[in-house]
């Protein structure tokens, strides 16, 4: 007869395996973050800093804070059953994510919490070498006398309810001698992280909660552009299932030419707009992914503008297989074949954007945009526009000799026009093409001809 | 000549388009325009029994039971679940119910 043993891992290789999921420093702060949402929380304070000699990471909020049974319970691993049915809001799912997330980038976990009615703190601590040294889930629960020790709640007296997250021994900073400063290290971490706060929680930041860090507040960054000029909202499409409602709204952007240098600056150039055209996808609000197709288009300088927001309930997180990061996520059928079959407009919008500069530009008196099918395969000829008065009138001295070695020249200008160069630049950096200086060029044109 | 809607139909051809999870507006739009061309429908009253579709833990045997379809109805379930591509497990559902009917008939 078939035996049973225990297989459960060996809580020292477990930690291992549960620290390496594949977090980055962003993604597990957004984590910690995602809790403080979840306990309603209206202030975060994130603190990034070094304290006597050794760094810290701080997340402060003011939420519904934790009793010491809640907060026993939360920092037991797989806390949660990830089938039940979680409440409006609880951005959660595994009851991992805030345990996984810090041993990814730290060897010791203190949480520290109080709800409205408890006047002290209670505490709790994962010290990732102990469980290492002792093979065994220690947790450390805090009295009260370790609780007046954590010389970090001093600063949260006035802290009615909330939550004290605290990471110590990072693991995220190289404290190798031979590597950069700390201070450069945590500056770095502080601009990615800033960065990924203004995308990611755009939608909470944008409705009024406050998030600091270091004491700077970060505001939220609106992918799609809404309220700049030249915005145009696509088509809106609902599918609907017994567990909720997942919808999709399309979204074309301003062409990138007409955006100020600051509004520029703030979404990071026009190289990163046209590399994060394609789908953003929310869980309840929160932004999973940021752009990318995923099989269902390509990614091309005339879709650039477009973007397909797409807002799905945590309900729905078994159908879209979200996992423990809630970072990946699948994309079920019905919901591609759906994309698939809305994608043309907004592309189609975003292509007459584009055809509708190019038109523009075609009106030059100085140059002819020809274009033909030949074969089936569309060409297009950019060439000296023949009928130029400038041209005419020069020429008309000319001899026959004369105009044969212009028309040449002409020519051979029109054929070697830098496209390549132009449409990599117009692609990147699209503010930087200045064609005003037409006194300078013709001055030193003429001084090289002399 | 219109007929009075039977509502547990409509949410039985709901049913087999929700097989695969979701139901797009297209197919909810497909499910109106066929069953309102046969029966006195409103989009008003077809949007309350979608809503009521939502809200209820009815299975699909159950609403088979309560809603004795006939071939027209099951064909108006596959055009409104194919209208969007017609998913394996909406494909199931309906001949789930075809085979049930057969039988019922026999």
């Amino acid at each position: 007869m078939a035996e049973f043993i225990d297989g459960s891992p060996p809580p020292k290789n477990h930690l291992t395996t549960l620290s390496r999921v594949g977090y980055t420093f962003t993604s597990a702060v957004g984590d910690l973050i995602d809790n403080s949402i979840a306990a309603d929380s209206r202030n975060i304070s994130i603190f990034f800093k070094v304290l006597d000699g050794s760094p810290r990471f701080l997340i402060v909020d003011d939420g519904c804070g934790m009793s010491d049974q809640e907060l026993r319970e939360n920092m037991v691993i797989g806390c949660k059953d990830p089938d039940e049915k979680r409440e409006n809001g609880d951005l959660g799912r595994f009851g991992s994510g805030m345990k996984t997330a810090s041993f990814s980038q730290a060897k010791r976990l203190t949480v520290a919490s109080r709800t409205a009615v408890e006047s002290s703190f209670s505490a709790a601590r994962w010290d990732t070498d102990l469980i290492k040294k002792t093979n065994e889930w220690k947790l450390e629960i805090l009295d009260r006398e370790d609780i007046a020790g954590l010389d970090f709640l001093n600063d949260f007296d006035g802290l009615g309810s909330g939550t004290v997250v605290c990471l110590e021994a990072l693991t995220c900073l190289d404290l190798n001698p031979d590597c950069q400063g700390i201070s450069y290290q945590i500056s770095k971490l502080c601009a990615d992280l800033t960065d990924y706060i203004q995308l990611y929680f755009h939608r909470f930041l944008n409705k009024g909660i406050r998030l600091k860090l270091n004491g700077t507040a970060i505001f939220g960054m609106d992918p799609f552009m809404k309220k700049l000029v030249g915005y145009q909202e696509g088509p809106r499409n609902e599918l609907r299932s017994k567990k909720g409602s997942i919808v999709i709204q399309s979204h074309v952007l301003p062409r990138i030419s007409s955006l100020t240098k600051k509004q520029l600056a703030e979404y990071k150039g026009a190289k990163y707009i046209s590399q994060h055209q394609g789908l953003y996808i929310y869980r309840d609000e929160r932004l999973i992914l940021a752009g990318g197709w995923f099989g269902i288009g390509n990614m091309s300088e005339l879709s650039n503008l477009v973007r397909i927001q797409i807002d799905i309930p945590s309900e729905l997180d078994k159908e879209w297989e979200t996992d423990v990061k809630k970072s990946q996520l699948k994309i079920p059928l019905k919901v591609r074949q759906v994309l698939k079959r809305i994608l043309g407009s907004p592309i189609s919008t975003s292509r007459k954007v584009h055809n509708y500069v190019g038109k523009k530009d075609e009106d030059s008196k100085y140059w002819e945009v020809l274009q033909n099918e030949l074969s089936g395969q569309e060409e297009t000829k950019y060439l000296i526009n023949k009928d130029n008065e400038l041209l005419k009138e020069l020429t008309s001295t000319f001899g026959v000799l004369e105009k044969q070695r212009l028309a040449k020249y002409l020519c051979s200008l029109a054929n070697n026009l830098p496209i390549n160069h132009i449409y990599m630049t117009m692609a990147s950096t699209p503010k930087s093409i200045a064609q005003s200086n037409s006194e300078i060029d013709y001055n030193n044109l003429l001084e090289a001809l002399k | 000549m219109s007929r009075i809607p039977n509502f547990d139909s409509i949410k039985l051809c709901l049913s087999i388009c929700g097989y695969d999870g979701l139901i797009s507006e297209v197919e909810l739009d497909t499910l109106y325009r066929l069953y309102s061309s046969k029966n006195d429908l409103t989009r008003e009253l077809f949007d309350e029994v979608v809503d009521n579709y939502f809200s209820s833990e009815e299975s699909l045997a159950e609403l088979l039971a309560a809603a004795h379809p006939v071939t027209d109805e099951l064909e108006i379930a596959r055009q409104a679940a194919s209208s969007d591509g017609l998913d394996i497990r909406e494909n199931i559902a309906l001949q789930v119910c075809k085979n049930i009917l057969l039988l019922k008939e026999e």
